[in-house]
Formats: structure tokens, sequence, C-alpha cells
């Protein structure tokens, strides 16, 4: 399991809500499931992670509402969250970053991938 | 549920929201989000095997301590309080006509028949910027100046915010605004708090990477230029003088604004058939128009058939070459790096501004800035 920076976890969600519109522990399941495991996101970063998007505009949100095991009569609300088309832009330059620094760690990393470590 | 399982979770929850510091609609939504969340996590490890007991403490341990989450909630509606940063190249605001209020000529019921289309001076908004100002904030009753501008830069991502500025039109920082708004639009709320400014307005600038928080008239004093415009036809002695036009304008253009008018920020010559306006940028639809109207209505008086109005928009054409003359003759070349530019309808210079707005004279406005003198017809000394 890794955990991943800032830039690179809103990269995951963007990525994650790019696929279908999805609530906060829906969110997370989806990670570690895409990941098999590998990142994981618990609630207390995503949901300001979350808030912090919606803010600027990367995610609209909207509620549903859904049966709840704890209370009688009308359900509680569900919060749902989709990526906007500023979020796509966003998610967009995300992935170009991305693939920039990777492309340019390879240079480095390429000449030794096959080399034997030195004692 | 076991009544032990439920108090807990409503302890973690109350406390959680007792923890913030947002209004009270948008505490409960983030205890309803927190609770579901909550719910949900507890049937997936009861599904995995889990007893309830340990489900409820397991899910509540991922959320971590109440008041930390609250807390960063918090914070994400606090965030770049300090990270204001100078940021140069300011656009003009294409949408602040539209937070200024002033907008368009349209009919309303009840008076006579338009004879011209109404006219909107608003360039389209830039979909970022219609985003923001679609953006909801909070503000309850001790909300400030500065409370209302963090969240805006917030949701725009951080930009500038020059407080001198709003200082100088009454809205410093600590200033109550005595609004509440729970999820109220960016747009609409500024556009209320706008009516309490006589000649000036509180205005998003988009920059690079966000926006500018800035007033109406510091925007105007960047975008001074100079522009020519066309009367050919349109003044004479009997029908409609030279001052008729220039009252028309000083009265429907952003009266208050012109020196004649016991105004600092623009002012008008004519001399023969054309007249010069030194004014923001944003006059120049406006006045345009207005002088295509007294075209239109003299063209239809002489039986015409309303004959093609010159130039963009109307009566601007930016006849450069006069206004060059003039300039050349008095040895008075725009110092900022403006150049004429045919048709372009003013000064464009070589800075940033895309849409060709400029101070003339450059040096942030000050050198562009209508001087005192009053300029009647004739006076000539641009």
């Amino acid at each position: 399991m890794s955990r991943p920076q800032r830039d690179d976890l809103e990269l995951v969600v963007l990525a994650v809500l790019a696929d279908s519109a999805q609530y906060g522990y829906a969110i997370t399941k989806a990670v570690d499931a895409r990941s098999d495991g590998r990142i994981r996101v618990g609630p207390s970063v995503l949901y300001p992670l979350l808030a912090r998007l919606e803010k600027s505009g990367y995610v609209t949100a909207r509620w549903d509402e859904v049966s709840s095991d704890r209370t009688e009569g009308p359900g509680r609300r569900r919060k749902w969250y989709a990526l906007s088309s500023k979020g796509e832009r966003r998610l967009a330059q995300h992935i170009e970053a991305h693939r920039a620094r990777v492309s340019m760690l390879e240079t480095f990393i390429a000449p030794h991938a096959d080399a034997e470590p030195t004692p | 549920m076991k009544p032990g399982e439920a108090t807990r979770t409503d302890a973690w929850l109350d406390e959680f929201e007792r923890g913030m510091r947002a209004p009270a609609k948008r505490r409960r939504e983030l205890r309803d989000e927190m609770e579901t969340h909550v719910e949900d996590r507890v049937r997936d490890l009861l599904v995995a095997g889990q007893t309830e007991e340990t489900a409820h403490e397991r899910a509540l341990d991922e959320l971590g301590p109440p008041r930390a989450l609250a807390e960063s909630l918090d914070r994400v509606h606090r965030a770049h309080k300090r990270s204001m940063m100078m940021h140069a190249g300011v656009f003009v605001m294409a949408g602040a006509a539209l937070l200024t209020g002033v907008v368009s000529l349209n009919q309303t019921p009840g008076t006579p028949k338009a004879i011209a289309p109404a006219m909107t001076i608003d360039a389209p908004l830039d979909d970022d910027l219609e985003a923001l100002l679609a953006t909801t904030v909070y503000l309850d009753t001790d909300s400030t100046w500065e409370n209302l501008f963090e969240q805006i830069l917030d949701a725009a991502g951080g930009s500038i915010i020059d407080w001198d500025d709003f200082d100088r039109i009454g809205a410093s920082a600590e200033e109550a605004l005595f609004v509440s708004a729970d999820d109220a639009p960016i747009g609409v709320v500024l556009a209320m708090l706008n009516r309490r400014f006589d000649n000036d307005a509180v205005v998003l600038a988009p920059v690079s990477g966000g926006v500018e928080i800035t007033s109406q008239s510091a925007i105007d004093a960047r975008t001074v230029r100079l522009t020519a415009y066309d009367l050919s036809g349109i003044v004479d002695d009997d029908r409609v003088t030279s001052d008729d036009v220039i009252e028309l304008i000083t009265s429907f253009v952003a009266p208050g604004t012109w020196v004649d008018c016991g105004g600092e920020m623009a002012r008008l010559s004519i001399v023969g058939d054309r007249m010069f306006v030194e004014a923001p940028a944003r006059y120049d639809d406006r006045i345009a128009w207005i002088i295509s109207q007294l075209e239109e209505g003299r063209t239809t008086a002489a039986g015409g058939a309303g004959r093609a109005v010159p130039g963009q928009g109307g009566g601007a054409v930016g006849e450069i070459p006069l206004v060059e003359a003039f300039l050349n003759g008095r040895n008075s070349e725009p110092t900022g790096g403006g150049r004429p530019v045919p048709g372009a309808g003013g000064w464009q210079s070589n800075a940033s501004d895309p849409r060709g707005a400029s101070s003339l004279g450059g040096g942030g406005g000050g050198a562009g800035r209508p001087s005192s003198t009053n300029r009647r017809p004739g006076a000539g000394d641009f």
C-alpha cells in the first residue's frame, strides 16, 4: 500500500469520477479496487479533498435520499460527486504532468534497468 | 443496531458537527455525509463477518477524531487567506458589466416600443469565470469582506486582492457585510453587495491561474484609451448639436465619471465631425450604440431606408490617422508602448491585454488618466 502525494491523490479521485459519479464511500472502494489495494484513501483525507474539489469547481455535487438502517421514516441523504468540465481539464493537466514526469525520470532509469546492483 | 453503537456514532457526529465553524446548513450537510459514510462502511464490515461492535468501532476509527476532520473541512473554506499573491497582467473582466448592473437597454413592459434592438454590452463569460460566479459561498451575520473574498479566492484557486483598493471604495477587510447566505452563488452575492456602491463595484478579473478581486474603478483606470468616433452626417446645428451628443453620452454612459460632470475617469471632445473619447474600454460599445441610433434616426427622418452603419458596432470607426495627426502635431506620443492600429477603435498596446484595452500613456493608468482640464469641442489639446 502506498501513500499518494496530494496531486496524485487528486488525479486518482478525478480519474475515478471520470468513469462515473460516485459518493464518498464508493470512491474509497473504487480506488481500492482499481489499485488492487495498493492505494487506500481514508475518509479523513478524502472528504476534505472532495470539499476542495467542489469549491474549486472541479466536481459538482448533488444529493440523493437513501434508506437508513438507523432511522425510521425518510432516509438520510447521500452526496454524489461528478466531474465537471473544468474538472475534466484539470484531470487532463494532471495526466499530462504525470506523463512528463515519468518520461523525464525514465531517461535516468532506462540505462540501469537491467544492470546488476554493484556489491 | 444495538443502542450502544447508535449512541457512539451519534456522539461522534455531534462532536464533529460542533467542531465546525461553518454555517448551520453546511454543518448539517457534512454530518449527513459522514453518517451515511459510517452506515455504508459498517454494512460492508458486517458482510465481511465482523461483529456490529467491531464494525462501528472500526468505521469511526477510520474517520479519525471528529474535531480533526471538522477542522480539516473548515480549513478548506479558509484556505488561501494569507497566500494571496501579487499578479501582473490583468485582463479586462468580461463579466464586469454583469456585476455592476450596467448591462443592457432592454425594453420594459409598458414603455414605448424600442426602435432599436436591446443592446448587450457583456462579452461572453469565459467558462471558468461563469463557473466561479455560480460557485456558492457561506456567510453568516458576522462575516466580513475578507471572509467573502477568502471563499472566492479559494474557489478560484487563489490569486490576488488589493486591500488598499477596497479601503478606498469603502469595503475594508474587517467590515461586516451584515449578510447571511447559505449556498448563495458568488455572482448573486456580489451583485447584491454592489448595490451599496454609487459609482463603483467589486468585480472579478480572470488572471493566469486564478482571479483578481478588484474594483470596477481600478479596472477602468487601467483600460482608459483614446477612441475617435465619426459623427459626419449626425451633427448639424439644426437638429443635433455637439452639445446634444455630449449630453446624451455623459447621461447614459457611466454618468458621474465624466470630467465635465464632476467625475475623474473619462472625458470627450468634439472637433468638426470627429468625437474623441478618452475613457475606459468598456464604454466603447455603449457610446457606439448611441451614435448608431442618432445616425439611424437621421437616416429615417431623411426618408432613407436605414443605410448600413459604418464601422464596428455602429459609429466607432477609430479614425486613428486623424488622432495621430493631433498627437504628432503636439509631440505627445503615447509613452506606454502603444501605437495606433488602424480601425481598432483606439490605442492598442503591446502589453498582455488580449482585448486591446490598455492605459493610454501606460504607467498603470496614471499618465493616461484624464486631467481635470475642461475639454469642450474645439479644445483639441490631446
